[in-house]
This record gives C-alpha cells, sequence and structure tokens, in this order.
C-alpha cells in the first residue's frame, strides 16, 4: 500500500490565433475553452484560451 | 510425563487430543464455515460501506455550501436539496410489445425539466451554467446516496439472513461500485469550477471546428453551424457550451438530418477503455458513438437507417475517473491529433458536393464554440 498523495493542478493555456505564441498560466474562475481573452501583444491577432487541463504531482 | 505422551503424542492412532485437533476444526467448518466467511467479508464491506457514506455526505455538504455561498438562494436551500437526493425513476414496463424507448425518452426529459425547474424556483436570479452544474452535482449525490443505499441493503439482508451466497455477488460487485464512487466524489471539483471533463473531448474537437462560423439552435442546449471542407459541405453539431451539458443530440440529429440530409455522419466521443489500453489512445470504428440510457443512440441509429446514411465513430478512450473529472493531459493533447482524423475520414469516406454531418458527443462543460 503507497501513501502518495496525487494533488491535480488545473491549467489553461492560452494561445494567439495569428502567430501562434502560447503562454501556460493556473485555470482561473471563469475559464474555459475558445473564451477570446484580449489582442496579442506581439502581433494584433486575437489570444483565446485552446486548452483546460490537470497536472497531477504525487507526494 | 507418560500421561502428556499418550494424550499429545503421536504415536497412535487413537490419541483423543489428537482426534479432537483434527476434527474440531473440520465439524467447526462443516457446520459454521459460512458464517466465518461471512464475517470476514463484513468487514471488508463495512469499510467500503463506511466511505461510501462519507463520499455521500461530503458530496452532500460541498453541494450545500456552494449553492449557499456561490449562488445565494432564496432562503435555506437544505431542505428541498435533501429531497432531490431521494428522487427516483420508475422505469416504464419492458413488455410492452409497442416499443419502450418513447417511453423512457418522455420519462427522462420530464426528470429533467422537472429538476431543472426545482433548481430556478430556488434562486430568485441564476444564470444557465449556474443552472447546469447545479444539476450535474445533483446528479452527483443522487448516485452515490443511491450507491450507498444498494450496497447497505444487499449487505443487511445477507447479514439479517445469515446468508453467506448472498453477500458473493456484493463482495465481487464492491471493487466497481468504489471505483465509481470515487471517480463520482473527485468529479465535484471539476464541476463546481466549470472546468472541462475527459468526456468532453468530443465538443472540444468539435468546438474548435465551429470557431468563426455561425451558430444556430439545433435543441435544447444543442447548437449546430455550417462550414465547408475541401468541396465537402460540413454541418457540425454539438451541446451548447460552456455548459455543464450534453444537449439533445438524438432530437438534433434527428431535425437536422430530415431538412439537411447529410450523406456521412461522424460521431466523436469518449469510450471506456478496457484494462491495459492507454487513457487517451484514439480510435475509428463504425456505428453511433453515444452513451447515457440509449435513447440518443436509438433516435440517431433510426434516422440514419431511414435515410441509408452509413454512422462512423471516433473514439478517445478513457476510464471512469478520466471521464468525468477534469481532463487530463493526455486527453487534452489528443484534440488536434482526432481533428485531422476527422478530416482524413471526411475525404476517405465523402464525395466533393456533399454533406456530412459531425456531432461532437459528451458534456460540453468549460467547452465554447
Amino acid at each position: 500500500m503507497s501513501n502518495k498523495i496525487e494533488i491535480i493542478t488545473a491549467y489553461t493555456l492560452q494561445q494567439c490565433n495569428s502567430c501562434k505564441e502560447q503562454s501556460k498560466q493556473k485555470f482561473s474562475d471563469g475559464d474555459y475553452i475558445f473564451k477570446e481573452i484580449s489582442k496579442c501583444s506581439s502581433c494584433d491577432g486575437q489570444v483565446m484560451v485552446t486548452k483546460i487541463f490537470g497536472e497531477s504531482l504525487t507526494q | 510425563m507418560d500421561i502428556l505422551n499418550e494424550l499429545f503424542g503421536t504415536g497412535g492412532d487413537s490419541n483423543p487430543f489428537m482426534m479432537l485437533i483434527w476434527f474440531l476444526p473440520i465439524l467447526l467448518f462443516v457446520f459454521y464455515g459460512q458464517r466465518i466467511q461471512l464475517i470476514i467479508t463484513s468487514r471488508d464491506i463495512k469499510k467500503d460501506m463506511a466511505k461510501l457514506e462519507q463520499f455521500r455526505n461530503d458530496a452532500r455538504n460541498d453541494l450545500i455550501d456552494y449553492v449557499k455561498q456561490k449562488l445565494s438562494p432564496n432562503g435555506d436551500p437544505t431542505q428541498k436539496l435533501d429531497r432531490f437526493f431521494d428522487y427516483f425513476t420508475i422505469m416504464p414496463v419492458d413488455i410492452d410489445p409497442n416499443g419502450i424507448i418513447p417511453k423512457i425518452h418522455h420519462l427522462v426529459r420530464s426528470r429533467e425539466d422537472t429538476t431543472r425547474k426545482q433548481v430556478k424556483s430556488m434562486f430568485s436570479e441564476i444564470n444557465t451554467l449556474e443552472i447546469t452544474k447545479v444539476q450535474n452535482l445533483l446528479e452527483i449525490v443522487t448516485t452515490l446516496q443511491l450507491l450507498h443505499k444498494v450496497v447497505r441493503h444487499l449487505f443487511l439482508t445477507a447479514k439479517k439472513q445469515n446468508n453467506y451466497p448472498l453477500i458473493l455477488p456484493l463482495q465481487m460487485l464492491l471493487p466497481f461500485i468504489m471505483e465509481q464512487a470515487e471517480a463520482l466524489k473527485d468529479a465535484i471539483p471539476a464541476f463546481k469550477k466549470g472546468q472541462p471533463i475527459g468526456d468532453g473531448i468530443g465538443p472540444l474537437v468539435v468546438g474548435g471546428m465551429m470557431l468563426d462560423t455561425k451558430k444556430q439552435n439545433a435543441e435544447f442546449e444543442t447548437v449546430y453551424s455550417e462550414s465547408e471542407f475541401d468541396g465537402r459541405k460540413l454541418i457540425l453539431l454539438k451541446a451548447e457550451g460552456p455548459y455543464a451539458t450534453v444537449g439533445r443530440p438524438g432530437e438534433a440529429t434527428e431535425s437536422i438530418v430530415e431538412k439537411l440530409k447529410p450523406d456521412v455522419i461522424i460521431m466523436i466521443d469518449a469510450a471506456l477503455k478496457l484494462e491495459g489500453e492507454d487513457s487517451g489512445s484514439v480510435a475509428q470504428g463504425f456505428g453511433a458513438a453515444i452513451g447515457g440510457i440509449g435513447t440518443d443512440r436509438f433516435k440517431i441509429e433510426e434516422v440514419a437507417t431511414k435515410y441509408d446514411i452509413p454512422i462512423f465513430a471516433i473514439v478517445v478512450r478513457q476510464s471512469v475517473k478520466d471521464a468525468i473529472t477534469l481532463m487530463t493531459k493526455e486527453i487534452s493533447d489528443q484534440a488536434e491529433n482526432v481533428k485531422s482524423q476527422v478530416y482524413e475520414m471526411i475525404t476517405d469516406n465523402s464525395n466533393p458536393n456533399q454533406t456530412v454531418l459531425v456531432i461532437g458527443v459528451g458534456n460540453t462543460l468549460g467547452v465554447a464554440q
């Protein structure tokens, strides 16, 4: 029997639809996939949430 | 010394103590074997039952806290919610020769509509996303409560009648029940936060294909849009996100097929993986890839048969837990791969100028379009 604790952290992946620049950050309330976030800081493209997923950390 | 030797020695066959040592356990097991097994098995079942009760209580408290703290209900919702947890559904008579599916369909829809109305009535103001989230959370607590009650009933019946064979099916089923219960318990945070779940891979793929297209209402909580690919007309259908709903794919497919007459139907869904298979593995096949009680699948199969439309399926395999908890990276990473397989399937199985209906099946929580 292992007593390892699995901690799952939710992440949001944002991507610009023009230059494809990505950024990964912790999930925050109100995030959903295909939500339009803002204009891209590098180009004039639209940044939107493309993925929300959980990554587990075993302690 | 001689007396002791006579009693415990191994020399003679007629040693009374040795005979007793051999025969006593045999007699004990012949007459009380099942009761002993019942006591041993009971201990394990009791542990799991306590766990089930804990899951049910935690889920109930989580839901009540969520409703009280996040949604500002009219008055204390505890009593009303407790009544919901005990709701049951009486399935229609299954010896009916005229077909049972319409009756099941009517029953399921009535239950959904009533629950939605009841949830709405608890708040003076509540948006669709929150209604669907509370509906799903209610479903989780109700299922956990039902599992606990059924296990307790079987266990207490076996104990009451001192009937060991009666406890055997429960002992065999319990690991599967516990797996489902643990998955349901772990699903609660994702539903509270509105995060996509593994089952949402179908809506995720089709939602991506629907970006920058005009979304139209197909059915209650179900949307479709039209697009083009390689000379083919695509009709894209999914539940309306980011709500916690599976929509009404059966009725929506019926009306779309009647209206737009597609030549091919492609369905994308999550499917339960077999032990040994990798979570997130993708497979292609034939037939309507859709779970649930069976009414939606029946409707899709009926209308496809009526118009002689082939149905192709792409599934992303995952465990029960992966399907109802926060989408894992492995599953999420398959979205692009599945999308390219859908396009490949379209070119392989249809000709230019034909129409293809692509359905993303599953709970679209946290996935818009």
